[in-house]
């Protein structure tokens, strides 16, 4: 007989559902990626230019600070780089940042009806998931790249550091996600908030503008978790500058340590979400 | 420990589950039920909050390889609540549930089928979801296909099938899973009749090697598999460990509505 015993009772201690995580995190590995080509496959699948969605809208973006700077309807500081690829690069990652923080909530509430029904790792889902966000993501990667060969940006031995920093504003976005996931599956207010929020969010983090040394929004910047970690990144990726590596590591770790403590908290959750679902 | 106790693949010990019937107090329940799932509370789980009521109370039974367990129930005597206990998917109030080996659950024949991708890809998705790995998919797909005489459309998109299609395909991947306990409920009721004639010929396969236990409201479908019933009503549970007894569940009707 099969050595799998299923023991099935009121509680389930957080140390117990700790070990399931390291166990299942082997065999999710496949079955995640599984899910992750049949989502795109089935997103794409229906679209006749595909791909094209995923390009326009960082093009957009860009170009419509480009003007809005130009004009001079928004005044912003020297960036010390062309202030189309400081955009670019910027709006990037807060595209990981804002995807994955939607990401733990939209996951588990497209699984949660097929959770309901059989019982699989819950792993592969967020698996699937960050594999979505970086799926997202490379498209505008490579938009990035091509802007490297029109604006003249040195490029430095830090970009070997970068991934670094792309795995954080992740891991960040995730552990805020997953932290508003349980309530926010019971509660479809939460989801409301926080689809309300981002825009707001986007305006006091340094995206469309250096890190402010004075006033208002240094202070608002002090209290923004995603500052540091954009900020730092976009040192490594376009100015060459490595000197926060250490803070960034130390937030790394950080953040890593809260995700699983959040994820036990999720695990913990699961039979009760879909007892209401 | 004897050779019979190391048959037993289900063990059921004094299932009881509770639910909430107003919405509001049921989210309200959820918030608190996380949170003294998480530190561990001493509250008395046995009692009834305003608004709830025992969609279980007190089931117990043992399901050994080799054997059909029958649920049998009005809608809404807790049928599906207990298979998802069973598979680990919700949590019981109290009691204990422990099943041994891999479990092939079919508690809706669509779970997880993407009607968008086509018949094949499904297959894939939904073996991988049920811990199949991809050299055994690989292997037995031809198989799966055959059995649910799919062979000419199994390229097609599965929104193209129709409901007896999927059904079978469903199936048909459970099935091949070779599972130590296969869990179906109601998915015997679709379909058309020679396929449900194959369905009851291939359960009595391949209860051999594992343990089954299914849900149905049809008699004639009890008798044609089942070697117990667990008869299930409101705030109550009778096992009977044959099927003489059958008439006392259904009565005269042919089904339980």
């Amino acid at each position: 007989m099969g050595s799998r015993v299923l023991i099935n009772k009121r509680r389930v201690s957080p140390r117990a559902h700790l070990e399931e995580i390291f166990h299942n995190l082997s065999s999710s590995r496949s079955l995640g990626w599984r899910l992750f080509s049949k989502d795109i496959k089935a997103e794409y699948r229906q679209s006749y230019i595909g791909i094209f969605w995923a390009i326009v809208p960082p093009i957009i973006t860009t170009v419509l600070w480009v003007f809005l700077n130009k004009s001079s309807l928004v005044n912003v500081s020297d960036t010390g780089v062309p202030y189309p690829a400081f955009v670019l690069t910027s709006t990037l990652l807060w595209t990981i940042f804002a995807k994955s923080l939607n990401m733990p909530m939209g996951e588990m509430r497209k699984y949660l009806p097929l959770l309901s029904k059989i019982n699989f790792p819950d792993e592969s889902i967020i698996i699937a998931g960050t594999l979505k966000v970086y799926f997202a993501v490379m498209i505008r990667l490579g938009l990035f790249l091509l802007a490297l060969l029109i604006f003249p940006i040195e490029l430095s031995w830090t970009l070997l550091l970068v991934p670094i920093g792309l795995v954080t504003l992740t891991l960040l976005g995730a552990t805020i996600g997953l932290f508003l996931t349980p309530i926010g599956m019971l509660y479809t207010d939460i989801g409301r908030i926080i689809q309300l929020m981002i825009p707001f969010w986007m305006l006091a983090t340094p995206v469309v503008y250096p890190e402010p040394k004075e006033g208002l929004a240094t202070i608002v910047n002090e209290y923004n978790p995603v500052t540091p970690v954009l900020s730092i990144t976009r040192d490594l990726l376009i100015y060459g500058d490595a000197s926060r590596i250490g803070e960034l590591l130390l937030i790394f770790l950080t953040l890593l340590f809260l995700f699983l403590v959040l994820y036990i908290v999720l695990k913990s959750s699961i039979p009760f979400l879909i007892e209401r679902n | 420990m004897s050779v019979m106790e190391n048959d037993i693949v289900v063990d059921v010990r004094n299932i009881s589950k509770k639910y909430s019937k107003n919405l509001r107090k049921s989210l309200q329940y959820g918030v608190t039920d996380i949170l003294s799932e998480l530190f561990g509370s001493n509250a008395d789980f046995n009692r009834l909050r305003p608004s709830e009521f025992w969609a279980l109370k007190d089931v117990s039974f043992q399901v050994r390889k080799g054997e059909c367990l029958a649920v049998a129930g009005k809608n809404g005597a807790g049928k599906s609540t207990l298979l998802k206990i069973i598979c680990g998917i919700i949590r019981p109030t109290s009691g204990e549930s422990i099943a041994r080996g891999r479990i092939g659950s079919m508690i809706e024949l669509q779970a997880g089928f993407n009607p968008i991708l086509s018949g094949r890809e499904n297959l894939f998705v939904n073996g991988q979801i049920l811990g199949m790995t991809i050299p055994e998919i690989k292997q037995k797909q031809d198989s799966i296909i055959a059995f649910a005489e799919l062979e000419d459309f199994i390229d097609s998109p599965v929104r193209s099938y129709s409901s007896g299609m999927t059904a079978r395909l469903g199936f048909s991947i459970a099935t091949h899973f070779e599972p130590e306990l296969l869990i179906l409920d109601e998915v015997l009721a679709v379909g058309d009749a020679q396929f449900r004639k194959k369905s009851f010929k291939k359960i009595q396969e391949i209860k051999e090697t594992c343990a089954v236990i299914f849900v149905s409201h049809i008699k004639s479908h009890v008798r044609n598999i089942a070697d117990k019933v667990l008869f299930l009503e409101k705030n109550n549970s009778q096992l009977f460990d044959g099927l003489e007894e059958l008439d006392l569940i259904f009565g005269k009707e042919e089904t339980l509505i």
